[in-house]
């Protein structure tokens, strides 16, 4: 039993490698520079001018909160409804990804760009900053009917692409960086204890379960 | 008590008469008396918490800049911290700076540093002769110093390397730490559950494979050490309940508790748990002999009143944060309607009851964040699974909870007995609750407090709740079902170190 359980969680381990994460697709290019307003209730913020890639899977959001609530957003290009997407309750910090669901493969955000991107905000009960930075009056965040004095920043994600296992060099060669060994053997220190707990727990349960 | 029971209730006495009548000193024999089993869960945490200090990146554990400081005021000066602002030493303010600290926590997307340059960049900074002196621990200043003072002996053998140098050591003393919490949690399932010796080792692993308790243990923080404290003062008791209140034990608990008030605030939500705990042993005991009952009483408040005593007196002139904090919140809690107070805290935990004030709109606590949060909410909480996996882990819960209730029905004449036991560690767990969600409704940010890992000082009846569970599959299977949960929380373990690897090294 010992020895099937940990060959599934090998299976387990495998298959999370394999799979493709998400990458950066796209941004607006506004940075995260400024605080451009926040709101401690509902509220709806709209955003003109973006232009998401075709390909886009999810967007991420410049929006911070400690108890972030439900995000529910529209992305338009005139009158049509190009995309939607929603976000529950209970996230936190900065950068939340909302995924997105395109309504017919054929709404192609590229050709029907400059695309409008609407948020709505259900339940807040946390503060939620917009973040970004400053910009024209045209071109910035409105939000509740006032405009905010800049635009907030806006990462469009995509799926597919290289799977983890093809980056573990690039894991190891970054684990080696900013700690207090340099180089390959943070990896190296990381998998023999992960090894050794193995070990040790695996010893532990043949010797004490009858 | 079964045969089993009583055989094993025997045991540690008859270990206790040979290891006297060989000599050996106290200690010394009781040390020799820890089963090896409990060693080995030690073992499997202080490893595992070792393993998360590496893959962690420096100072990406919540509040691990300011716990720093707080060590570096304490070593370099010999003073506690005077100020909460967070402008720390010149030395780790480089360190940050060159780590890209700002950058990164609560930013999901951002990674660590990536390029030889940065790393060239780092370690020339952390070269350069700064000043590791500094007044201000930030959120940290307001704690008691005893896991700081601690942590100053790390620190000091590092003092000839950089900050990176000095906090890897640090977080070794912290893994240390876990490794004593896995340890106090197998003794407590041993004490709870004499009769069934395997799933003492079910509970211990349990606990010991807790990914937030590798992770908190793996950082500086003075939660790790707490958890140590809570674990071991479960185990006191237990063994109180079990053994009696002698005077050795009385000490024993009192000192727990002078250790836990004297690491974090926090921990003083355990204590009228421990109080009542305490008097309900000594009516049992002066049953007996009023006048050893009455001195057992004596001395664990004596033990645990006398340091602190001490370090009120010794702090109470200068006008430290540390006090400054006690009677700040106090003064915020007695500021708000206790009804919403009351309400407040319940709603941090629970669904909200017909005809309560809503706080929390549009989410249920209970699900989104504590069991969410214990699934997987790592890094500065700024790192988390996929969604689905919240739901998945919905199935081997409900599982588990389907066990440990069968568990207790079956055994309920056992639970019975042991009611008054029970009630004081449900007092326990209450009295810790509270405290988190009083300072969460005092703060006035709602959720700021929603850390799960305010959860782990009743780490020792998570494992207490995994061995019942296991014994909940039925005599049979049982041991398949331990198995089982130690296999379940070993996969948890692992994809969470995976889960922080691909956030800040991907």
């Amino acid at each position: 039993m010992l020895a099937a359980g940990l060959l599934l969680i090998s299976l387990g381990i495998a298959a999370v490698l394999s799979h493709a994460p998400q990458t950066l697709a796209k941004t607006n290019g506004v940075p995260l520079a400024t605080k451009l307003g926040g709101s401690r209730r509902d509220a709806v913020a709209c955003q003109a001018g973006e232009a998401p890639p075709r390909d886009a899977a999810s967007v991420r959001l410049g929006l911070f909160s400690m108890l972030g609530p439900k995000i529910a957003l529209e992305l338009r290009a005139g009158n049509r409804l190009l995309a939607t997407g929603t976000r529950g309750a209970g996230w936190d910090g900065t950068d939340v990804s909302v995924p997105l669901r395109w309504l017919s493969p054929t709404a192609s955000p590229v050709a029907a760009s400059p695309v409008a991107i609407c948020l709505r905000l259900d339940a807040v009960d946390s503060e939620v900053s917009f973040l970004g930075a400053d910009s024209s009056r045209e071109q910035a965040l409105h939000a509740q009917g006032a405009t905010l004095p800049g635009r907030m920043r806006i990462e469009y994600l995509r799926s597919g692409g290289a799977p983890w296992w093809s980056r573990m060099g690039t894991v190891v060669r970054n684990l080696g960086f900013g700690h207090a060994l340099s180089g390959g053997v943070n990896a190296l220190i990381a998998i023999l204890l992960a090894t050794s707990v193995i070990v040790v727990s695996s010893w532990l349960l043949l010797r004490e379960l009858p | 008590m079964s045969a089993a029971t009583a055989q094993d209730a025997a045991a540690p006495a008859r270990a206790t008469s040979r290891g006297r009548s060989r000599g050996r000193p106290r200690i010394r024999a009781r040390i020799h008396r820890v089963p090896v089993a409990a060693v080995a869960c030690a073992a499997v945490a202080c490893l595992n918490a070792t393993c998360w200090s590496i893959v962690l990146p420096p100072f990406e554990a919540p509040d691990e800049p300011a716990h720093f400081a707080y060590v570096a005021t304490l070593a370099e000066t010999g003073s506690l911290p005077s100020s909460n602002h967070e402008i720390f030493a010149p030395a780790e303010e480089i360190a940050l700076a060159g780590l890209h600290f700002p950058a990164v926590f609560f930013r999901p997307a951002e990674g660590t540093i990536s390029t030889q340059g940065e790393q060239s960049a780092l370690e020339h900074d952390l070269a350069l002769p700064l000043s590791r002196s500094g007044r201000e621990a930030g959120v940290a200043a307001t704690e008691p110093p005893l896991y700081y003072a601690l942590q100053t002996i790390p620190y000091e053998l590092g003092s000839g390397g950089t900050v990176l140098d000095r906090l890897a050591l640090m977080r070794l003393l912290s893994a240390f730490f876990g490794g004593l919490t896995a340890l106090f949690a197998y003794l407590f399932v041993r004490e709870a559950l004499p009769g069934e010796p395997w799933a003492w080792a079910v509970g211990g692993l349990g606990a010991a494979l807790a990914p937030l308790l590798g992770m908190i243990s793996g950082a500086v923080n003075p939660d790790a050490l707490c958890f140590a404290v809570s674990a071991a003062l479960f185990y006191l008791l237990a063994r109180a309940f079990r053994r009696g209140l002698t005077p050795a034990s009385s000490v024993a608990l009192g000192a727990a508790v002078a250790i836990g008030c004297l690491t974090k605030l926090s921990f003083l939500g355990l204590v009228p748990g421990v109080l009542l705990g305490l008097l309900a042993l000594a009516i049992r005991a002066a049953a007996a002999s009023p006048r050893r009952a009455l001195a057992s009483l004596t001395a664990a408040l004596a033990t645990a009143a006398v340091p602190l005593l001490l370090y009120a007196t010794l702090f109470a002139h200068d006008g430290s944060q540390q006090l400054g904090e006690i009677s700040g919140s106090a003064g915020d809690a007695s500021g708000g309607s206790l009804l919403h107070e009351l309400e407040y805290v319940w709603q941090f935990y629970l669904p909200r009851l017909p005809g309560m004030t809503a706080y929390f709109h549009g989410l249920l606590t209970t699900r989104v964040l504590w069991f969410d949060g214990l699934v997987g909410l790592y890094g500065w909480l700024d790192t988390t699974f996929p969604n689905w996996v919240y739901e998945a882990a919905l199935l081997p819960a409900a599982a588990l909870t389907m066990l440990l209730l069968r568990a207790l029905f079956a055994h309920r004449s056992a639970l019975h007995d042991r009611i008054v036991e029970v009630a004081v560690y449900a007092a326990m767990t209450a009295g810790m609750l509270a405290v988190v969600g009083v300072s969460d409704y005092a703060n006035g940010v709602p959720g700021e407090f929603r850390e799960p890992r305010y959860l782990l000082p009743m780490i020792a009846l998570w494992a207490l709740a995994l061995a019942l569970a296991a014994r909940g599959a039925g005599r049979r299977w049982a041991p398949a079902a331990g198995a089982l949960i130690v296999l379940t929380s070993f996969a948890h373990d692992a994809f969470s170190l995976l889960l922080v690897v691909s956030r800040y090294y991907g």
